[in-house]
């Protein structure tokens, strides 16, 4: 059957198709905040997770203060002591320019013992340090600068004298923003060649704590502060003591709080475009005083009033957020590509379900601005209607 | 036909309360209409007769007295049901024709008949009642804007009829109308009654109401003839 009620707000929609399309702008731009906002905070937590959950094992070791200050050899001997089993790297790390051929360009030079390097960076192709002028580089600088295994790189400043000739012998694996050594646009270079080629003997930059199991990282932590900082307030402890699964944790919260504050912003606009309709719906009803008394002298039900215009915020708020909905795919998209600048997650589900979601939220939005009035219209003396002009 | 009682008035009272005292609008009503007759209310302004054809319209209650509509007592049904009765056993004419603007004249007349059947007219009812009125099949798709006075309240009797009321009220149904006008409605709601409607009127107009078979007098919110 075709409503009549129905065909009743609808006609009641065509007459007052200015306000109504107003009222229904609002839902749009309302649905499309809360569901681009939505997108845009998901596909930077999927972004995340799948850039950061490798390496949720690791405990980092830094020294606090000036860029000349250090983890010495006694230290890392008593971190050794604290990470009992678990495997400790001490890291040394410079920037430093590099060449190939006759492209130039600066990279992180790091030093680490090629036995421990084999515990925690993997290669897609090569072989570890087999000798001290053999390095490996990260997977973007293969991309970058066409670097391949085999090929030899220059470290090091030719007017300084000091310049050394490589050979790279390993490609070290995407590993993504990663908390404990970012390799992806570095040179890993062994332990011996850093400390000759820098003259350094002994004093890391970093210190890295793989830990075999993730239950433990909270106990080696609180020891190490004990150990390394004796408990001292938080400005003047001497060393910066982290772990990357709770960092990961931090920035994820942090992405969160982000966007479920930014989808807050979309949910005001909702409500600033629910009072719209719910003044449309009030002006709709309040004109039509003497319809409705009209309507309930020749037999309409209460139940059949209240559908009427209950029918009539739906039609608002359906073609709103239907509409709000194909632009936020849109927008959602501009924004994902602008903000997140990585779209490959925009068509999973954790992304897209904002689009429905948009859809629901704004359709509720409207029904519920709709009640009060539709109520009121129902409850109309019938006589008092007719009598009003 | 005779005898049988469509509307049964016993004692009945309107009081409104108001700020500055109780308004009487009916003061002990009591009034029997059989079925088939023709009534008309004639009284000065402010007497009773609109109050009075509302409690008949079941669209209000009295304030205490009993009223019988075809047998149902309206003081014992819910809203619901008070709605349902008037959808099913009163046709309403008013002064100001009242059609619903949105509609046609067509889907003014259908109206009723959706509400009580719960679907769209496709016995061609509607067609040959607006027919019988006077309206033509192009007519009926205009809306009441469209159309004359008459031809509105030609439409408004039409919808009155669509689903066979027992009774038919008009609340001065020629008032807004010029007098030639207005004589043709009266010669259709006259033919509507002898084919047996009961019809009740409220008029303030003698010649209007010497169509009727009786006529009652109110003043003061009492019957005084
Ligand atoms: N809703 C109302 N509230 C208060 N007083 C009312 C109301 N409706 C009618 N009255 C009063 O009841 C009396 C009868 O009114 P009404 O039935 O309209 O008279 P008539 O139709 O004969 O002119 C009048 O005094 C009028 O002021
Ligand atoms: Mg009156």
């Amino acid at each position: 059957m075709r409503d009549i009620f129905f065909q009743l707000s609808v006609r009641n929609v065509r007459i007052h198709f200015l306000r109504s399309l107003l009222a229904a702008v609002g839902i749009v731009i309302g649905v499309i905040a809360i569901a681009s906002m939505g997108m845009m905070g998901a596909n930077l937590q999927l972004l995340l997770k799948d850039e950061l959950s490798s390496n949720a094992d690791t405990i980092i070791v830094e020294p606090r203060g000036s860029d000349d200050s250090y983890v010495s050899d006694m230290t890392v001997n008593r971190i050794k002591l604290v990470a009992g089993q678990n495997i400790v790297v001490p890291v040394y790390s410079r920037m430093d320019r590099i060449g190939y051929g006759s492209a130039v360009g600066m990279a992180y030079i790091h030093g680490i013992d090629p036995v421990k390097t084999k515990e925690f960076l993997p290669l897609v192709d090569g072989d570890y340090p087999k000798s001290d002028s053999n390095v490996l580089i990260g997977a973007g600088l293969v991309t970058e600068a066409d670097i391949r295994v085999g090929s030899m790189i220059k470290i090091g400043d030719s007017e300084s004298g000091n310049q050394r000739m490589v050979r790279v012998s390993g490609i070290i694996e995407k590993r993504g923003y990663s908390f404990d050594l970012f390799t992806d646009y570095s040179v890993v270079a062994t332990e011996r060649f850093y400390e000759n080629f820098y003259s350094k003997n002994g004093n890391y930059d970093q210190v890295n704590i793989i830990a075999a199991n993730t239950d433990e990282i909270p106990e080696i932590v609180t020891n190490l502060e004990r150990l390394l900082n004796k408990n001292k307030q938080s400005h003047d402890r001497d060393y910066r003591i982290t772990d990357s699964g709770s960092q990961l944790k931090d920035i994820q919260d942090n992405i969160g709080m982000v966007s479920s504050f930014v989808m807050a912003m979309g949910a005001i606009t909702l409500l600033v475009a629910a009072i719209s309709i719910f003044n449309v719906m009030m002006m709709s009803v309040t004109e039509r005083i003497r319809e409705i008394g009209i309507l309930r002298s020749i037999g309409t039900e209460k139940i059949e009033i209240r559908k009427m215009f209950l029918y009539e915020a739906t039609l608002i708020g359906l073609s709103g957020s239907v509409i709000g909905a194909v632009l936020s795919v849109i927008f959602g998209y501009i924004v994902v590509a602008l903000v997140v600048r990585e779209t490959d997650y925009f068509l999973s589900f954790d992304s897209l379900m904002y689009v429905p979601a948009g859809i629901i939220i704004g359709l509720a939005t409207c029904i519920l601005s709709g009640i009060y009035p539709a109520w009121r219209a129902s409850n109309l003396d019938p006589v008092e209607a007719l009598a009003s002009e | 036909m005779s005898g049988n009682k469509v509307i049964l008035l016993e004692d009945v009272y309107k009081i409104y309360n108001q700020r500055f005292g109780d308004v009487i609008a009916l003061n002990g009503v009591s009034l029997s209409v059989d079925e088939g007759e023709f009534i008309a209310i004639m009284g000065p302004s402010g007497s009773g007769k609109s109050t009075l054809l509302n409690q008949l319209g079941i669209l209000d209650v009295p304030t205490s007295g009993e009223l019988l509509i075809d047998g149902h007592n309206t003081r014992l049904l819910d809203d619901t049901r008070l709605t349902r009765l008037r959808r099913d056993k009163i046709g309403y004419i008013f002064q100001k024709f009242n059609l619903i603007p949105t509609l046609t004249a067509y889907e003014n007349v259908e109206y009723p008949s959706i509400l009580q059947k719960k679907r769209r007219d496709d016995s061609g009812r509607a067609y040959e009642l607006l027919e019988s009125v006077g309206i033509s099949r192009e007519r009926a798709g205009h809306t009441p804007n469209e159309l004359s006075g008459g031809q509105q309240q030609r439409v408004a009797i039409a919808r009155a009829l669509i689903n066979d009321p027992t009774i038919l009220l008009c609340d001065e149904p020629t008032g807004n109308l010029d007098s030639k006008t207005g004589l043709q409605i009266m010669d259709m709601l006259t033919e509507l009654n002898d084919s047996g409607r009961t019809i009740v009127m409220v008029t303030h107009d003698s010649n209007i109401a010497d169509y009727a078979d009786r006529t009652i007098v109110l003043a003061d919110g009492r019957i005084v003839s």
